[in-house]
């Protein structure tokens, strides 16, 4: 039986000096137990090491394992060491076998690991990677650049093969934030007047170190789903004596399975077996707080309470869009950006925005369109997003019609201020999702001044509480046709669409972060 | 069989088909032309002229399990309307064709349907595609006279959706009082459909359109709800399986629980509706019977002594085996052990939590405590347990493990048991406990695993299963204090009854006639009284 001293003392073993290093940062974590240790000394080090884990406590094997593996440990190998321990197994032997079971001791690289404690942890690792922006992004983006403002606050990424966290690079934090567009941005927010949190002036260089956190708190903006993200969420939230804080978009895969791609449900069921070990959830509308609730209730047949979940709703306020480059025209000028279709025409322009998945309802807008057209009414669609999981019988629908000589069109990787201007051309927006956790592109419309028909329930009838909104069923597509002839043929109900939605006060981002911050680290509901 | 023949066939049946929905689609002033018509073409146009005149979903759906000879998807019926919509009846009847071609299968095109309006189908798929299984909601509704106690109330049409293929197979019909397999599909039309356990997987869209576009009534009878809370416990296409048949769920009427854990597990699903627009369903809490399961026919109540497992090679395969260290896998039951016995029923999925059990175990055999561990699991993975081959095993620790157990096995088990442990994170019901308390055997439990009245936790000794301390102390107790376990057993003895047939008729009075739901506090209990186990028919 090999024991951890026994290791640590093979003077001749490479490895040996690296596993001492971290049982110092593991001991030097936890702090002496008995009164100072000398961490130079690596008998007593191993000492202290030993005593912390004879416990057979949870929460100090997670940490252990963790800082001596380099990677945030498995829930098993924590449970089974724990259990040799408690058979009488002694602690040295257990932690040998273990990480020789997980096959941790003999890795090819040793990255220097460190345990990261007190402070805010912000977990925006999809945001820092990948430039794209939909709706969830968007949200982190606005978000982290507030929160990270905050001098308490270490933006932090995974490291391949999501072994631990480890701190940003510059860049890193320059796409997570969209500093390029906080050099432009003159609105309010982002660090700026009635804002508790300090402008982000320059991001902390990465140590590449593996970053093990340790009663701290960590805050979670992105749906965590990748991989091995989730089991290493659940072990943080569950061991790390720490406080986890997540933002709650919706439950669709569980709740709504059929809507989304295949692979998706396994997944999203791990990340919320790690959102039942979190502290807080702030859930962006009071539709998803209601899944939430729900789910929540659930896990008293676990004996457990969850997360406490409260409704933090998102912000209204729709961020100036980067201006068209000079040189391209709307009528499609150099380059490759898409240009708005039907533009200039002086038949009304109904716009839907988003991804073409079965969730956002576009056969029924087109069957609904169909309906219109079929009895003579004029008007053009332009459907503004990207290809998604099934969207082929949209494709197919939108060809046969076209073919028809219905005035209807799909633009995908449209840049913002093409949305913009896509919503400023239209009669109205139709938005008739079946499942929201919020519903972005009604409160874009509204923005822009331009009325949408929405669903009548849940997020979408919440947003359209203002007014600027005509709510159908949006599983009956005559309601849904309906009410976009009473929108483009009564100038009067449009004009009276369009007042209301100017009228509507934006909430701010600004007021977002604070408030979700509030909520998730101080644990203070919003007012 | 020629093209030319096939093709006939085809033709014909598709025929027969339309002609038997045709009535269905009709108006109280229309002419009842489907009997009249015997050309395909005609009766596929006469179809169009309805559907495209009236596009109502319940309709389309029925017609399009009939163009196809199986049932449709959302999707397929979505389509049909907007088809009917925005087509002539002419062009309506070359889509018909067309999609029938697109959908049906060379055996769902020459295939008969039945259509059932004045029965109750009761879809017992789950039964049937359940193996041997170890205490699992299947297994019960396997064994228990729930069908027959539908049977005696009403008649009964007792269906199954066959896997991989979307049609009803008739599996029961009280007419011939037998399971019969003709091939057949099944149409429920304005009827009641009750289910029972969890579909598989592939049924999951024709059944959700069912239940949602069909005009019928679904009711579920479930057991347990893991996805949402658990998701991190179970397997992965255990997993899928269940979402899926909760999204189906959620276009039911109607669903009865097994247990109060199970209630609030789907309370917590249903109260998430309103978010999608969708009218949950309302969810009861119906306590499964504590009179013992009746014997499969064939099976004695009297176990031969030395009974042994005559299925359980066929699962081998699965078994760890780690060189020296030769699990004890299906060994003859000693029916007179020396030692006493605990007996575990479970799996290797981590929500069955038999790793902590075995450290328990380990600790008190370190202690001197003497005693054997049946385990009961369905499989087990090579490594699902590294420290029973690591360490228990090579030690000569006394653990047998049970694979593939069918009712005599179980018998003799149960025969041999002092006490049943259920170390479990998380249970809908745990029928196996329900049953070894109905034969009078004290249990230790998670207190969250008892959630059905008191009446359930006669008999319970209640242990935080994540505290190994108490654990252990639960256990040694339990071997160690005959005073506790006759304590227990007393417990038993004295609480009421609940028979078979009041847990059927309250069950039917739910889910069929929609009745007020039992009071989830009141469940009624008979006096308790001698109870026997039924004897084989």
């Amino acid at each position: 039986m090999t024991t951890l001293r026994a290791l640590v003392g093979t003077s001749h073993s490479s490895r040996s000096a690296e596993l001492l290093d971290r049982l110092r940062v593991f001991v030097g974590a936890i702090g002496p137990l008995d009164g100072p240790t000398s961490l130079a000394d690596a008998d007593e080090t191993c000492s202290a090491a030993e005593a912390a884990l004879d416990g057979a406590r949870p929460e100090l094997w997670w940490l252990g394992l963790s800082v001596l593996s380099a990677r945030i440990a498995d829930t098993a190998a924590v449970e089974e060491s724990c259990h040799a321990v408690r058979r009488g197994s002694p602690p040295g032997a257990v932690v040998v076998d273990t990480l020789q079971r997980f096959g941790h001791l003999e890795p090819e690289s040793w990255p220097p690991v460190s345990v990261h404690r007190g402070g805010v942890l912000v977990d925006v690792d999809q945001v820092s990677r990948n430039p794209l922006g939909t709706g969830i992004q968007r949200v982190v983006r606005q978000t982290a650049r507030r929160w990270g403002g905050n001098p308490e606050t270490t933006l932090v990424g995974w490291a391949d093969g999501y072994v631990g966290l480890r701190k940003l690079s510059p860049a890193e934090v320059a796409q997570a934030t969209d500093q390029h567009i906080l050099a432009t941005d003159s609105s309010p927010g982002a660090g700026g007047p009635g804002s508790s949190f300090a402008p982000l002036t320059g991001p902390t260089g990465g140590s590449g170190a593996v970053l093990i956190p340790w009663r701290t708190t960590l805050l979670v903006a992105e749906l965590a789903i990748e991989d091995e993200r989730p089991s290493a969420l659940a072990g943080i939230a569950r061991f790390a004596r720490s406080s986890t804080g997540l933002v709650g978009y919706d439950c669709v895969p569980l709740t709504m399975p059929e809507t989304t791609g295949s692979g998706m449900v396994q997944p999203y069921m791990r990340y919320l077996a790690a959102c039942a070990y979190a502290t807080r959830i702030a859930a962006i509308s009071e539709t998803a707080a209601s899944e939430f609730h729900g789910w929540r209730s659930t896990l008293a047949s676990r004996g457990m309470s969850g997360p406490e979940v409260q409704t933090v709703e998102l912000a209204t306020e729709v961020p100036p869009s980067a201006p068209p480059p000079e040189s391209t025209s709307m009528g499609g000028g150099r380059g490759h950006a898409p240009a708005l279709p039907f533009a200039g025409s002086d038949i009304p322009l109904v716009v839907a925005v988003g991804s073409h998945e079965p969730r956002k309802n576009h056969m029924a807008v087109l069957h609904a369109a169909e309906l219109l057209w079929h009895r003579g009414e004029e008007f053009s669609l332009v459907f503004i997003g990207g290809n998604s999981w099934n969207s082929e019988p949209f494709f197919d629908r939108l060809d046969e019609l076209r073919s028809k000589g219905r005035r209807v069109e799909s633009l995908s990787a449209a840049p913002d201020h093409l949305v913009s201007s896509a919503y400023r051309s239209a009669a109205c927006s139709v938005f008739v999702s079946l499942h929201e956790g919020f519903g972005l592109p009604i409160v874009e419309s509204l923005a822009c001044g331009t009325p949408v028909v929405t669903s009548d329930y849940g997020a979408m009838a919440h947003n359209a509480r203002h007014g600027g909104c005509l709510l159908v069923d949006p599983r009956d597509p005559h309601q849904i046709a309906e009410a976009i002839s009473r929108v483009i043929n009564h100038d009067g109900l449009r004009h009276k669409l369009r007042s209301e939605a100017a009228a509507i006060a934006a909430r701010t981002w600004d007021t977002y972060a604070q408030e979700a911050w509030d909520f998730l680290v101080h644990g203070r509901p919003p007012r | 069989m020629t093209d030319r023949s096939t093709a006939g066939l085809v033709e014909a049946s598709l025929a027969a088909r339309l002609r038997q929905v045709l009535p269905y689609l009709e108006g109280p002033g229309d002419c009842d032309s489907g009997p009249r018509l015997t050309d395909a073409g005609d009766l596929i146009d006469a179809t169009a002229r309805h559907v495209c005149a009236d596009p109502a979903t319940d309709k389309l759906w029925l017609v399009l399990a009939a163009t196809a000879g199986r049932l449709p998807t959302a999707g397929d019926v979505r389509e049909a309307h907007y088809r009917a919509e925005t087509s002539s009846p002419t062009q309506m009847a070359l889509w018909m064709l067309d999609d029938s071609a697109r959908r049906s299968t060379p055996a769902s095109a020459v295939r008969s349907i039945r259509l059932v309006d004045d029965h109750v189908l009761v879809d017992a798929g789950a039964r049937l595609h359940v193996g041997a299984s170890t205490g699992h909601a299947q297994r019960g509704l396997d064994r228990h006279p729930l069908v027959p106690d539908f049977d005696r109330l009403v008649a009964v049409l007792t269906a199954c959706w066959k896997n991989k293929d979307r049609y009803l197979r008739v599996a029961w019909d009280p007419t011939f009082g037998c399971w019969t397999a003709d091939d057949e599909l099944i149409v429920p039309w304005r009827t009641t459909v009750v289910v029972l356990g969890t579909t598989a997987l592939e049924m999951r869209d024709p059944l959700a359109a069912a239940a949602e576009m069909s005009g019928s009534t679904f009711a579920a009878l479930v057991d347990d709800n893991f996805p949402a809370a658990s998701g991190g416990l179970i397997p992965d296409e255990y997993l899928e399986q269940t979402v899926h048949h909760l999204n189906a769920l959620k276009h039911f009427s109607r669903v009865a629980a097994l247990s109060e854990a199970s209630a609030v597990d789907y309370r917590g699903f249903v109260s998430a509706m309103p978010a999608q627009g969708v009218r949950a369903p309302q969810v009861v809490y119906c306590a499964l019977a504590t009179d013992p399961f009746p014997p499969e026919p064939g099976i004695s109540a009297e176990l031969p002594q030395g009974c042994r497992y005559t299925r359980a090679q066929e699962k081998l395969g699965d078994t760890a085996s780690n060189g020296d260290s030769e699990p004890p896998i299906n060994q003859p039951i000693d029916l007179s052990p020396d030692l006493p016995t605990i007996l575990c029923v479970g799996a290797a999925d981590r929500r069955f939590n038999l790793a902590g059990l075995l450290c328990a175990a380990d600790l008190l055999w370190t202690e001197g405590i003497q005693f054997e561990l049946n385990l009961v699991v369905s499989k087990l993975g090579t490594g699902d347990f590294p420290p029973l081959n690591d360490r228990l095993l090579p030690a000569g620790r006394p653990i047998k493990i049970h694979l593939a157990t069918d009712q005599i096995d179980l018998e003799a088990l149960y025969a041999t048991a002092r006490f049943c442990i259920s170390a479990s994170n998380h249970e809908g019901m745990a029928i196996w406990t329900s049953e070894v308390l109905s034969r009078s055997i004290p249990v230790l439990s998670s207190p969250r695993n008892a959630w059905n009245g008191d009446r359930y936790t006669a008999g319970v000794m209640a242990v935080d299963i994540d505290d190994s301390h108490d654990l252990v102390a639960a256990i040694r107790l339990l071997l160690t204090d005959d005073v506790a376990v006759s304590h227990l057993r007393d417990e038993i003895a004295s609480r009421g009854r609940r028979p078979w047939d009041k847990f059927s008729d309250e069950l039917w009075s739910f889910l069929v006639d929609a009745a007020s739901p039992p009071d989830d506090r009141a469940v009624a209990f008979e006096p308790a009284g001698h109870q026997q186990l039924p004897s084989s028919s």
